[in-house]
């Protein structure tokens, strides 16, 4: 995969107009049509933030029925991606706030790995630990860089903020991670 | 050399630079070798994220999803796992759907029925558990004194008198008196207040007050270093270890003489090491600085209580290390120094003061 390039591929604006509009007048159809073509990227940023198949496909499910029943309260001039997945980023975050308890993904070990395959699966495991501290924000505009490769304006855009503030959330996101990652490397060491 | 920054190297890698920021990127690259590490961290960083974080399945998943998409009455868009409760729209919405209406009609009677529940296990709660008045006993008085003229003000009060067995005439039952001379003129007049009226009439009904135990003795005045030039760190350090020392001594509480007990122990060695500390800075000798570290290092166990107090000693340690190293460079101050340096860095919050141990980590390494 091109690092590059953007996974997202935007309806024609005139196009999802129209689909919103019809949609508006109660055809399932419409509706349907602007699901599937968005359906993925919102998916993958589901599972982006909660880390569960299951969860993040129930989430998507979530927020793509909430949009057909509020479609009338999108806000007019908006875009329909950046609003439905306003709406699954807000389910996954209250998601995640429920179960934070619960939510510990454990990168498993083979008994008979070297000594690198365990370094490799500490590190993973450093940073998994360490995206659950990350602000929502931060999380979701990862999210959206490192699964689909969205530049930094689209970030901002849809998480409604200046440009500027999408590279701040990067680059604290990818700071604080590397920190944890070089501590527990080193929490290692020191260890051994 | 200035370094590339993390902003910098993070728009680098996402390839947001202008041509000409990123050729000067990409030239400093070529030179720093803290940068080129620093990038192939956050390029091997962005690799596992990406395997964490992303997810691809088959068409048909979607095809499934897609078609599971509740789009018939609300109440089929079942919140996942209890994450939230479906909105209730506005009133005066109009529905889409039919049923749309009847889904949502039934709130209201629920948020009624809520309520009520709610009014009714309060009442309940505060009828059981509201603290009920101790009956007051009084003993008999003649009736002339036990009913002096009342205040005007004073709300009526009713006392139940109960009848002391061994000084009351067993022909007088208990009683409702009227309302007692209460001093005090405002109607929502204090309960302590009351008891204290009554206290001649119930003196008896009433439990001794507790002794009060005897304050420490004023902590003799001792003589401290002169602080005006002492890092603001060290002062806080001095004050959190003066507060564990003005703990009342052990001696002048009877029965409780413990000569070597635990704050005793960890303020004479923090205080140790506090002046360890100041001697290091006046003197800024390498075995000073070593003779610091080693007493904060001495200090640490004692501190597991108080993790501000932990937090600034591992600093302390850190900072002496690496001083002592920068005075006087060997390899086994630089592998001590870097040892302490991370062992600071694994638990210290972010902020300048961690950002200077990476600096001082960073130097020790290169």
């Amino acid at each position: 995969m091109n690092r590059s390039e953007s996974r997202l591929i935007w309806l024609e604006e005139s196009e999802e107009r129209g689909l919103v509009f019809s949609a508006l007048q109660g055809n399932r159809q419409a509706f349907l049509a602007l699901a599937d073509h968005y359906l993925k990227p919102v998916y993958r940023l589901t599972f982006a933030l909660t880390r569960d198949r299951n969860v993040a496909a129930g989430i998507t499910r979530e927020a793509f029925g909430r949009a057909w029943f509020g479609l009338k309260g999108m806000p007019e001039g908006r875009r329909f991606f950046p609003w439905v997945l306003h709406l699954a980023r807000n389910l996954s975050v209250a998601y995640a706030r429920r179960h934070a308890g619960e939510m510990r993904d454990v990168v498993p070990v083979a008994e008979d790995a070297s000594a690198e395959e365990r370094d490799d699966a500490a590190r993973e495991q450093a940073l998994r630990d360490a995206l659950r501290a990350l602000r929502p924000d931060e999380q979701t505009a990862l999210a959206l860089r490192i699964v689909e490769r969205l530049s930094h304006a689209e970030i901002a855009a849809l998480l409604d903020q200046p440009s500027v503030n999408a590279l701040a959330r990067l680059a604290s996101a990818r700071g604080y991670l590397a920190q944890r990652g070089n501590c527990a490397a080193e929490e290692r060491e020191g260890a051994a | 050399m200035i370094h590339v920054t993390l902003p910098q190297l993070c728009a680098y890698i996402d390839g947001e630079l202008a041509e000409a920021s990123a050729e000067l990127v990409r030239r400093h690259l070529s030179v720093c070798l803290e940068c080129t590490e620093r990038f192939a961290l956050l390029e091997a960083q962005d690799e596992v994220l990406l395997r964490i974080l992303g997810d691809d399945p088959d068409e048909e998943f979607f095809q499934s999803l897609s078609a599971s998409i509740p789009l018939g009455t609300p109440a089929a868009v079942e919140p996942v796992a209890a994450a939230t409760k479906p909105r209730r729209p506005r009133v005066g919405a109009k529905s889409r759907e039919g049923d749309r209406a009847s889904a949502f009609r039934i709130a209201p009677a629920a948020w009624i029925a809520a309520a009520v529940c709610c009014i009714v296990a309060g009442s309940a709660a505060w009828v059981t558990l509201r603290p009920k008045a101790p009956a007051l006993v009084i003993p008999p008085m003649p009736a002339a004194e036990a009913r002096p003229a009342p205040l005007e003000a004073a709300p009526p009060v009713e006392l139940e008198v109960t009848p002391e067995p061994a000084t009351e005439p067993a022909t007088e039952p208990a009683v409702v008196i009227a309302p007692e001379p209460v001093p005090a003129p405002a109607p929502d007049l204090a309960v302590a207040e009351v008891v204290e009226a009554l206290a001649p009439a119930v003196e008896h009904a009433i439990p001794p007050p507790r002794k009060q135990k005897p304050t420490p003795a004023p902590e003799p005045f001792v003589e401290r270093a002169p602080q005006h030039f002492l890092p603001v760190r060290t002062i806080i350090t001095e004050t959190v270890v003066s507060s564990q020392a003005e703990s009342p001594a052990p001696s002048a509480l009877p029965g409780t003489a413990r000569p070597n007990s635990a704050p005793d122990l960890s303020a004479a060695v923090l205080r140790e090491a506090r002046s360890a500390s100041l001697e290091a800075a006046r003197s800024k000798l390498p075995a000073s600085f070593d003779k610091s570290a080693d007493a904060w290092e001495r200090a640490l166990p004692l501190l597991e209580k108080t993790p501000e107090t932990l937090a600034l000693a591992r600093r302390e340690v850190a900072q002496s290390r690496f001083q002592a190293w920068a005075a006087e460079p060997t390899e086994a101050r630089r592998e001590a120094a870097i040892a302490s340096a991370r062992h600071y860095l694994l638990y210290a919050a972010p902020g300048p003061e961690r950002d200077q141990a990476w600096t001082w980590l960073g130097r020790l390494k290169h």
